[in-house]
């Protein structure tokens, strides 16, 4: 799928390049709405796709995966040789598409994640909201605090974080536990 | 890419489940869209970026306005003194929501075009922000991609397919929407209510007090969603549906509502430790049949009008 021009934000209308300056103070032809539109380079850039070069001699390399297609480079992975089609750029390095697909599945790629679980605010949230019933509290707090030790080291979100709320979690599950002690302890004093 | 290389561009964006924001990174466009537990991540290459289109929202100010005249109103008619503070704690929270709004600035939709797609950027909602974040992302993504030339831009101007004026070309049909049944529900509960409202009025202030305050919840809600589906349909529906909506506001403030109230008030003056629930309620014959008969009137010219109105569209 390409797309050709550009739309309104609002109504997707199709805006003439006339609007494409750039300069505030244009308004939509369809809608009215006020625009502030830029414009990059890569608008005007030709897609174009390489297409895999065939062998010419027999001692060319080729690839791996197509035997009639000349080699391009090979994936840093496992060094096979890999035309074109089959070469897969990402960051730094090329890949073959077998690593690529092993690659995402083991999350060794950080620029390829598209999610991570935020265990520090499920420890949280085990150690907070439980709380408000308090019979519940009994289970989560330890479990809150084996969360907290299971996944200190799981990587958290992409963007800068702080364990801020593994140290809260940990602060509430330890008083939790210590209330939990403590009213127990009372309940058996006040019955000898 | 190492965590310290993001820049935040925004603030969090909150919904009711979650955030959104965006960072930059060194070659890249970070979209993190949580939903607490989760954070989802979308990325755009700074070289592929085509296009950021931001287009100013509506301003919500008459709405607000009005939600908080309303309830000021609301407050100064009431008699009680429970229903004055509800009504002035939920103006005062309108108010201060409607000022912080204000205060943000005005909405706007943020969409980043590449050459495969077109995304909502949900991070930049409003237009302070939206500057603020192209104040960032122009020099970034001219540093990777460089400038665009006015050459350039005339070249592929006229390359592309020429767009007729909006208000010359003609938009497509408008859409056959369903007209749906609820004004229909709601006749046929007033049909139904007809009945309940009768035995309530003719039996006990028990009897009363289980099933009035039901019946005028019913109606009031199918009411407001009969009222605000109601775009599609017919002049002739929109005015019994409009009809019929006055006299579900005014019954339980002039017909039956009176007439079980002024025995209720009877049943726990009589024995105020403990109410007669049994004390018949004193509804006149009037009454009855007035608080009985517009519901069936409605019910029955309602359901003929929306019946004719659908037999209308089928042919």
């Amino acid at each position: 799928m390409s797309f050709e021009g550009i739309v309104c934000s609002a109504c997707s209308w199709p805006l003439p390049p006339e609007l494409w300056s750039g300069t505030e103070g244009q308004h939509c032809l369809s809608c009215g709405a006020p625009l502030l539109l830029t414009v990059f380079p890569a608008l005007t850039r030709p897609h174009v796709a390489s297409l895999p070069q065939p062998v010419a001699a027999d001692l060319e390399a080729s690839c791996f995966y197509h035997a009639q297609n000349r080699a391009y480079a090979p994936c840093d992975e496992c060094g096979r040789f890999l035309c074109s089609l089959c070469t897969l750029e990402i960051p730094g390095r090329i890949l073959c598409p077998v690593c690529f697909g092993a690659n995402m599945r083991g999350r060794k790629i950080e620029n390829l994640e598209s999610s991570r679980t935020m265990h520090d605010t499920i420890a949280l949230s085990l150690a907070v909201f439980p709380a408000f019933m308090f019979w519940p509290v009994l289970i989560t707090a330890p479990l809150t605090l084996f969360w907290i030790v299971r996944h200190w080291n799981s990587p958290s979100s992409v963007p800068p974080r702080t364990r801020v709320r593994f140290y809260l979690a940990g602060l509430v599950a330890v008083c939790e536990i210590s209330f939990i002690v403590l009213l127990i302890a009372a309940i058996f004093l006040v019955r000898r | 890419m190492s965590e310290a290389n993001y820049r935040r561009l925004t603030r969090r964006n909150r919904t009711w489940t979650g955030f959104s924001q965006a960072w930059l990174g060194s070659d890249h466009l970070l979209i993190v869209n949580s939903i607490r537990f989760v954070e989802r991540y979308q990325r755009f290459a700074l070289a592929d970026i085509q296009a950021i289109v931001v287009s100013e929202g509506g301003k919500r100010a008459v709405w607000q306005s009005l939600v908080v005249l309303i309830c000021l109103v609301a407050g100064f008619a009431s008699q009680s003194s429970l229903g004055r503070g509800f009504f002035f704690v939920i103006g005062f929270c309108a108010l201060v929501l409607a000022i912080l709004d204000i205060a943000r600035g005005p909405r706007c939709r943020c969409v980043l075009q590449t050459a495969v797609s077109r995304e909502r950027l949900l991070p930049i909602s409003r237009m302070p922000s939206a500057r603020a974040f192209l104040a960032v992302m122009i020099p970034a993504i001219e540093a990777a991609q460089g400038n665009l030339s006015a050459e350039d831009l005339a070249a592929h101007a006229a390359a592309t397919p020429q767009i007729a004026p909006a208000m010359l070309t003609p938009k497509p049909p408008p859409l056959d929407r369903s007209i749906g049944f609820t004004p229909e529900v709601l006749f046929g509960l007033l049909m139904l209510d007809s009945v309940l409202v009768f035995v309530a009025l003719r039996s006990s202030v028990g009897v009363a007090l289980g099933l009035l305050p039901t019946i005028y919840f019913a109606e009031f809600l199918i009411g407001i969603l009969a009222l605000v589906q109601s775009r599609a349909r017919s002049a002739t529906s929109l005015a019994v549906l409009i009809a019929a909506f006055l006299c579900i506001l005014v019954d339980p403030f002039a017909l039956s509502g009176i007439a079980a109230w002024s025995s209720l008030v009877n049943a726990f003056r009589q024995a105020p430790s403990v109410p007669q629930w049994n004390l018949a309620i004193g509804a006149s014959a009037g009454t009855l049949l007035l608080a009985a008969g517009w519901r069936a009137t409605m019910a029955v010219t309602g359901l003929i009008v929306c019946h004719f109105e659908r037999t209308a569209r089928a042919h």
